[in-house]
């Protein structure tokens, strides 16, 4: 499943996916990977994010029903 | 910013997936190295001698992994009725592999059975004692996380 909140996140930092990708110390790719929902990040990729981006695990990885 | 590192955790996972796969088919690849060898050259040690550690070799360090670890397999823990098959399929690799290596009139169908009986007992006592210590393993780590939580 797609992230969107994650990209619209990102996007609202102005930050790009190389940027949020050097800051948490991964590639691109798995940013993009993540954005699109083709991988799973770990507890600790998902805080990284998160602190990253200065939300939530919540608002980034919750999924609502 | 944090400090980059050769691989992230979504490489790492895409490569052992990769070594996973390669393990496999280098495995399997060398087992049918060595039926066509022992067909072709008969019970020499000196021509198998090498495939056979290299065999060996990689046998012990699954099972090393897979008692240190205390993991067993992807889909099953360590059962009598997994530990059984097992030992059966082993021991009909093995038993097929000695009957092309040496031909029926050399040793007489005793010899076979002998063999049969022989890799049967040696595969299923070491998988008896592999499920054994996994299941000793698993036992302790629950122990600690359960020392841990008090």
């Amino acid at each position: 499943m797609k992230n969107k909140r994650m990209k619209l996140a990102r996007v609202a930092k102005d930050m790009s996916q190389m940027q949020l990708a050097e800051q948490i110390g991964v590639t691109r790719q798995t940013i993009g990977m993540i954005e699109t929902g083709k991988f799973n990040p770990s507890l600790n990729l998902c805080i990284a994010i998160c602190k990253a981006l200065d939300k939530t695990l919540n608002d980034l990885f919750w999924e609502e029903d | 910013m944090k400090r980059k590192i050769p691989a992230d955790e979504r490489q790492i996972r895409d490569l052992l997936w990769i070594e996973h796969h390669g393990y496999w088919l280098m495995f399997w690849s060398l087992v049918l190295t060595i039926f066509v060898q022992a067909i072709r050259s008969g019970p020499n040690i000196e021509i198998l001698g090498g495939e056979l550690i290299t065999l060996a070799i990689g046998s012990f360090v699954m099972c090393w992994g897979s008692v240190k670890k205390g993991v067993w397999t992807f889909c099953d823990q360590p059962r009598l009725k997994t530990n059984l098959l097992g030992s059966l399929a082993a021991t009909l690799l093995g038993t097929l592999l000695i009957v092309l290596t040496w031909p029926l009139e050399v040793p007489g169908v005793w010899f076979y059975i002998v063999a049969a009986v022989i890799i049967f007992i040696i595969t299923f006592g070491i998988l008896t004692l592999m499920g054994n210590a996994v299941k000793r393993k698993t036992n302790r780590m629950v122990d600690e996380i359960e020392d841990d939580n008090e």
